[in-house]
């Protein structure tokens, strides 16, 4: 460890990252699939894909919620909006619990017709697998995480400090000459999306930061009160004055037109009685201060404007700059003000840094393979990295062929779909372990590859609506998780092809030398 | 509109960086005719035009999404337009040269005809 600075970072660069490389891949893959939570989930509710978002919403709402719900406490109502195409309710009747759920329903955006969908974690899955892994004590998990993210960073920061020509060597990236190939790559995907690297991991670092705080309480739920402080605390039902339905839908211009956004979500706190009051949230946001829904107005019983709340303004009375910089960077790190054009854009930086951490792990595997094949350190990271990388991935495409593949009515299908998930994991690192040597990491990028690019084939035959429906309908959010597939699966495909080449020139140097020759030739002369 | 002429001006932008790049510059000339070393003025012409291009980039992004949510728009904006321009500059050298000589400097600083024209007399 002792000489230069820059051989210090060197040596902190690759043990500070190779020993958590694995962890901190499978976090950033599943982070940036994050960014398509919803997609993700509507994708895996192929029912739903029949709603296509219309005016009548509200009223449907509305008339649905009196049916069912008359004497509910409160009414939850998820308009259709970019990232949702269905109509979600659900209520709480007097007297629930307050911290469980209450009844949900989802409806057809259009007609009104209720929806059965089928059982799935969704997205919900692969975003809590992000910061929590699965099925460990939350703290652990979440300390392990936090740690990842503090190996990231110091790889970050020591990384840049070794880079001898971070701007000459900018746009460096030599496919030709193929020793330095995987060097490039992790080299391009770092520098070029920096910015992106340096957000995402502070964020990352200070949002789970309570978990390395053993004194205190856990300051990441502060910024978090979306509604929490608002519930009106019933204690018992009393038997109230009820008024007819106000008309939802002119309450809903009402608030557009205050807020002068698009409103996403209407709780409504003892609706229908004098007390009610309409809380219309509005989640398109023009600044990054603020916590999950931009800004919100509410009404009372009669329509009237009763307060509105701007950007900044706290439902939690006390907001602290400690609590506003948490909610900035988790605004960040969420990516929560991108509309689809920006959130593809947080995509593509995202499985950049993804393909950094993959290819800086294949790197410290590749530098060493002629001097320490053999040796049980070296064996392991290279098991492990064919596993956690291209065995990873087919895991991440099979829980999504499972999805569809799995009978919709099945019981426990939402377990089994995790369970696969593992399964075809550990399935991936048995066969690295066994055939590690003979292509195993060829073989697995094929297969997650063919998987994830096929994903689309098996959406167009498996959803009551074709693709060419939903593009009709204009279901973006379908057509961003197809679109997403195809980019995972032609990295993979492409990186398995680039493998196969390499492995072909090995067998037959002399081809490849004479043809690198006459490249010259054609070249200088 | 704007988001795509940010993204234009952007990639605009790196395409002179990439070309005030000494080894980057010789690459791309290598093949046009006997390549010659980048001079200190055209690299200050490169490095002013990307920097012009840059800002104006960063003005559309602040004009679209205001300038919390811009800055960082922008940053994920000129992160994709860079990986543009590499995959460009590894896998697509002919169309990279195509884009400078067509749409760029290229013509001020080697115009393609006269080093055509000096190609077919040595051959």
């Amino acid at each position: 460890m002792k000489g230069p600075l820059r051989k210090t970072m060197t040596w902190l660069h690759t043990w500070s990252s190779i020993l958590l490389g694995w962890l901190l891949f499978a976090i950033f893959l599943t982070g940036t699939l994050s960014y398509f939570r919803m997609e993700i989930s509507h994708w895996m509710t192929p029912e739903a894909h029949v709603s296509v978002p219309s005016e009548q919403s509200m009223s449907i709402a509305a008339k649905r919620l009196a049916e069912v719900a008359p004497d509910a406490e409160s009414w939850n109502i998820s308009l259709p909006s970019e990232r949702s195409n269905t109509l979600d309710l659900s209520w709480r009747n007097p007297g629930d619990n307050q911290r469980r759920r209450g009844p949900m329903e989802v409806l057809d955006a259009s007609t009104g017709e209720q929806i059965n969908v089928r059982e799935t974690r969704g997205g919900d899955f692969l975003y809590r697998f992000h910061f929590e892994l699965y099925h460990l004590p939350r703290g652990v998990s979440r300390t392990l995480v936090e740690i990842a993210t503090l190996a990231m960073f110091i790889a970050l920061i020591s990384g840049i400090i070794m880079h001898r020509k971070i701007f000459s060597d900018f746009f460096m990236f030599r496919t030709k000459n193929r020793s330095l190939g995987w060097s490039d790559a992790h080299a391009v995907t770092a520098v070029l999306a920096l910015p992106f690297h340096l957000m995402i991991t502070f964020s990352g670092l200070i949002l789970l930061a309570s978990t390395l705080v053993f004194w205190g309480g856990d300051i990441n739920r502060g910024g978090n009160g979306g509604n929490q402080g608002r519930t009106t605390d019933v204690v018992e039902a009393m038997p109230v004055e009820r008024l007819p339905l106000p008309d939802l839908t002119r309450m809903l211009d009402t608030a557009e037109h205050e807020l002068g956004a698009k409103v996403s979500f209407l709780l409504a706190n003892n609706p229908m009685t004098r007390d009610a009051e309409y809380l219309f949230y509005s989640s398109e946001r023009t600044s990054l201060l603020g916590n999950r829904f931009g800004q919100t107005i509410a009404l009372d019983y009669d329509g009237n404007v009763r307060e509105a709340t701007g950007m900044f303004a706290p439902t939690d009375a006390n907001v602290s700059a400690v609590s506003a910089i948490n909610g900035v960077l988790r605004t960040l790190h969420e990516a929560r003000f991108a509309d689809t054009f920006v959130r593809w854009l947080f995509f593509i930086a995202g499985v950049s840094g993804t393909l950094m951490v993959g290819t800086g792990s294949i790197l410290w595997a590749t530098k060493r393979a002629k001097r320490q094949a053999g040796q049980f350190g070296f064996e392991l990271v290279h098991t492990l990295n064919i596993a956690s990388i291209a065995g990873l991935c087919g895991a991440v495409a099979s829980y999504f062929w499972l999805n569809r593949v799995l009978p919709a009515d099945m019981l426990t299908r939402q377990s089994w779909e995790i369970n696969g998930f593992f399964i075809v994991w550990l399935i991936a690192l048995l066969h690295a372990a066994i055939f590690r040597h003979r292509n195993a990491w060829q073989w697995q990028l094929w297969v997650s590859g063919g998987l994830f690019a096929l994903l689309p084939v098996l959406d167009q035959f498996t959803s009551p609506v074709g693709l060419w429906g939903a593009i009709v309908d204009g279901d973006v959010l379908r057509l961003s998780f197809d679109g997403m597939c195809l980019v995972i699966g032609g990295i993979l495909l492409s990186s398995a092809a680039y493998l196969r080449k390499k492995s072909q020139l090995v067998m037959a140097p002399n081809t490849s030398s004479s043809k690198t020759i006459t490249e010259q030739k054609a070249i200088t002369s | 509109m704007m988001i795509a002429l940010s993204f234009l001006l952007s990639f605009y932008g790196f395409l002179h960086f990439a070309m005030s790049v000494k080894k980057h510059h010789m690459d791309i000339y290598k093949g046009w005719y006997q390549a010659k070393p980048l001079s200190q003025r055209e690299y200050w012409v490169m490095q002013a035009i990307a920097w012009l291009a840059m800002t104006a980039s960063f003005y559309c992004a602040v004009v679209i999404w205001g300038i919390g949510i811009g800055s960082m728009a922008w940053l994920m904006l000129i992160t994709v337009s860079a990986l543009l321009v590499v995959a460009l500059f590894s896998y697509r050298l002919q169309w990279f040269k195509w884009l400078w000589r067509y749409t760029c400097l290229g013509h001020k600083f080697a115009p393609p005809e006269l080093k055509s024209s000096i190609d077919h007399r040595s051959r």
